[in-house]
Parts: C-alpha cells; structure tokens; sequence
C-alpha cells in the first residue's frame, strides 16, 4: 500500500541521495581507509574524549613548567622571534599568534569549546582559556569538511598533503596553504557562535596561518594527563536546577599516583583546578586518584602509555 | 563459515564472490550507499563520512574473514547501525555531564537535505524502530534483510516498522492509513 508516508519517504530518499551525491561526486580513494588502519594499527589509539570534552576546558598541564617568558603576546600577532613552547606538547608546529586570553601552552587532550570533531579524531591538543580552545587533530583527508547550521558555527581549517582549504562557516570556503607538519595533516577547529562565545572564525584563522614548524628534536611528551571531578550526592529534597552548574559539583583537589607491577612508580598531588599531567615512559600502569583530606578513593583506571602519546583521563569523584 | 550472528542466506546487495578486486570493489560498490545510510541516520555529514570510514576499517581489519562471507555488505551494515547507536550513547552520556556543570552542547549542524525533517523525525524514533524504518526507507529493503542486519526476528522488524511507521505519520501530521 502506497500512501502519503510513503510518498513522502521517496521524495526524502531522493533528496537525500541528491545531497550526498553533491557533497561527495566521488568516492574517496580506498587508501584512505588503509592509512586508517595502518595507524589504528600503530596503536595510536583514539582518544576517548566525552567526559574531557565536557570537563577539560581549563588548563591541563598544571605540573608542567609553564613559560611564562613568552614573547607571544596574546591577542596580537608575534613580533619578534617565535619561541618553542617548552613542554607544549607537539614538536611539529608552533603557533605565532594567538587569541586575546589564550594561554600559550598547548595542551594534551580535547576541550569544550572545540568538542564536536574531536571525537572522531586520532589525536588532539589545543590551546584555550576558561571557556574557548582551539583543537588541534590528525586529520584523515576527506574528512576535514564540517556543515554548518544553527547558531553555532565551526570555523575548521582543513588541510590534507595535497591542498588546503579553509571551511569558515563566516565567510564559505577558502584557499589555504597545505597545513602538513611531521607527515601528519592536521585540522584545526573551534567553535564560535552568534552572541560572541566561542572564538571568532577570523581568529581561527589567524592562528593557523601563523603556525611554524616546530622543532622535531624536541621530544614529544608520554604520558597521562587527567582531571578529578567531584559532585554530592543529590539530595532528594533539593530540586536540581535546569540550567546552571550543579550544587557542589565541580573540579576538585586531591592526588593521583602511577602504579605499574604494583610498585608505585610516580606520585602527585592534584591542585584545585582538578587537572593533572604525569609524565612516564611507554607501559602498562594504574593510574589511581584519590581526593579530600582523607585520601578517599575517586577511581582507578589502567592505561597503555605509548611513547609520544598522553592518554587522558577522567576521575569521577562522590563526595 | 565463522559465524556472525545472523543469517546470511537470501542477501542480496553485494556479493564479495561476484566482485572480482575484493576489498576494493566492496569499498567502490557499497561506499556511498553505506554513506548515504549514516548521513540519514546521523543528520550530519562529516559524522556520517567518519562512521563510513569505520565501518569500511572495521572490514579492512577482519577482511581475511569477512572475505569468505557471502554477502559482506550485510555485516558492514550492521557494523554501521551499531557504529551510529554507540555513538548515539556517547553523545546522551556527554550531554549528561554537560548539563551537570551547566553547559551545553553545542547543537548539531542541520541536515543539508531538502527533507531534512523526513529523516530528522526519523532520528526521533525509538533506536531500533529508527534503524528499521531508515534501513526500510532508505534502501528500500523487505522485512527480512532488515532482520539480518538487525540480528533480530522478522517479525520483530515488522513491529518496529508499524509502531515507526504511526508515529512518523502523527509527527509529520499526514493522514492515517489503517495498515494491513
């Protein structure tokens, strides 16, 4: 029977088979899916991303040395000679000019801000302040382009080894250099909306086509980088609000130790910002955290420490 | 044959056999069907081209069993709908703890496609009466392939298809058609 669900399913397939055909004329070559897997192969495994997504917005790196000799000038482009980001976290590119308010350490891990792509990549760092970051990621070519809609608006600087091009959701699509450091392509992304959250799409841009290449003898950090969030217990009298932070929830101090063979082989303590970065050679470890004054157990999580690569984790702590 | 757990027998889109490049000729025959199938079901094209990506990498990695199966395209299929169901997970998860700390996430690109809102109510269903009515839809397969992919009973998929079915109508405000 053919009625007008039907009719109107046809007309939607139609439509839609037409967009994709638009979007995609041609089907990728099938080495990309070779790449793909010669990496995942590689162990360079993917980073699970929702809970740092939700909760890595601020500063990660609190047990690294932060330079703070910099002569990047946040929010203005760099006028004299670009410096290396000591501990930044990626040999392969520098960034010579960076957005009013963004620290210039370059972080493990994805953020808020720049979140919606960062699931579906390899890798991920980014820079940022409390509230904006831009991502860093591997990119699989053929993968770079985001739509957009909505309020919200990605403005993504895609590049593969061949061609570069700038989908800013502001301004269409544009010509840009290859961005390609260390036989990566990299894409870099934030977001940015229409009340002025977010970073602004020219800002994006900005970076991007001030990064340098990094110094490849620098070596690349290995390690885990976490955060310890903790929350009450609701209380069933208490009606918890719709909109706005939850009661008592919150990053929280504490420690974090490394284990491996059950020989504790690193320990730290946890500032306020709940944020933590441990660095230790490649192997098989338990990471346990512990926070409030009691030392109360938060979580144990085993990780695979791969030379060059900084898991991150995520503690959630009942008070 | 290792089994997958369902039914291979009456497949009939892609059938490795008849396909002379192998992996190759899967990836060209079934790419853009099985890119089309994640975009209806996502509603967003670079998530969709990613869960193809892995689909067709999740074959690549088992291809020297996934070779020997008469009709590969049915677990890639499967492979996908469950690709696209995890990460239906991950994001409710997320947006958990978002509204936890009082954020939100930012809300997903629209769907490019003039009848976007075919599909969008669509995604609106029950996960599994979702997964039917897209696989029915959309590839325009019978009950029967759908319970394959599914890994579930004919008549399972039937239900899905009829409850998916009333609702899509209600929500879409077209005239009800008492189903046989």
């Amino acid at each position: 029977m053919t009625d007008d669900l039907d009719l109107r399913a046809a007309r939607a397939r139609d439509d839609l088979t037409r967009a994709v055909d638009e979007a995609a004329p041609v089907t990728p070559p099938v080495a990309g899916v070779a790449r793909r897997a010669a990496r995942r192969r590689a162990g360079h495994a993917a980073i699970a991303v929702a809970a740092v997504m939700a909760l890595g917005a601020g500063a990660l790196w609190s047990t690294t040395d932060h330079d703070r000799g910099s002569n990047i000038v946040a929010g203005q482009p760099e006028t004299t000679a670009p410096r290396t980001f000591a501990g930044a976290g990626n040999r392969c590119f520098r960034p010579t000019y960076l957005p009013a308010g963004f620290g210039s350490e370059f972080r493990p891990g994805p953020a808020l801000a720049g979140g919606p792509i960062t699931g579906v990549r390899d890798e991920v760092s980014h820079w940022g302040d409390a509230l904006r970051s831009i991502d860093v990621a591997v990119a699989d070519p053929g993968t770079a382009n985001v739509p957009v809609g909505g309020d919200t608006h990605f403005a993504v600087l895609g590049t593969d080894a061949t061609a570069g091009v700038v989908f800013d959701s502001g301004g269409g699509t544009h010509e840009w250099v290859a961005f390609s450091a260390c036989g990566r392509s990299w894409v870099l992304s934030a977001t940015h909306t229409d009340d002025g959250r977010g970073t602004p799409a020219g800002e994006v841009r900005l970076v991007a086509e001030g990064l340098v290449p990094g110094d490849p003898n620098q070596p690349e950090p290995t390690g885990v980088t976490g955060i310890l969030f903790a929350y009450s217990k609701p209380d069933p009298q208490t009606p918890i609000p719709k909109h706005g932070p939850t009661p008592g929830a919150g990053p929280t101090a504490g420690r974090a130790k490394a284990v491996a063979n059950g020989v504790e082989v690193a320990k730290l303590d946890v500032p306020d910002t709940g944020r933590f970065m441990m660095s230790l050679p490649p192997g098989e470890y338990d990471i346990v955290a512990t926070f409030e004054a009691d030392d109360r157990l938060c979580g144990q999580q085993r990780v695979s420490v791969v030379q060059g690569r900084v898991r991150s984790l995520t503690f959630t702590c009942q008070r | 044959m290792e089994a997958v757990g369902f039914d291979l027998a009456g497949w009939v889109p892609v059938n490795v056999d008849e396909l002379s490049g192998g992996f190759e000729a899967l990836y060209e025959a079934e790419y853009r069907p099985l890119l089309r199938l994640a975009f209806a079901m996502t509603g967003q094209w670079a998530v969709a081209e990613d869960l193809t990506q892995e689909a067709f990498l999740r074959v690549h990695q088992r291809w020297g069993r996934v070779s020997r199966y008469d009709k590969p395209g049915a677990w890639l299929r499967r492979v996908l709908v469950n690709l696209a169901a995890s990460r239906a997970r991950r994001l409710a998860t997320e947006a958990k703890l978002l509204a936890r700390i009082g954020r939100e996430r930012p809300p997903a690109p629209a769907l490019s496609a003039p009848d976007g809102d075919f599909w969008a109510a669509v995604r609106a269903l029950p996960r599994r009466q979702a997964q039917a009515v897209t696989l029915f839809y959309l590839e325009d397969r019978p009950a029967a392939e759908i319970a394959e992919i599914l890994g579930c009973a004919e008549a399972t998929v039937r239900a899905h298809l009829h409850q998916g079915r009333r609702t899509l109508r209600a929500r879409l405000g077209l005239d009800s058609i008492e189903e046989t």
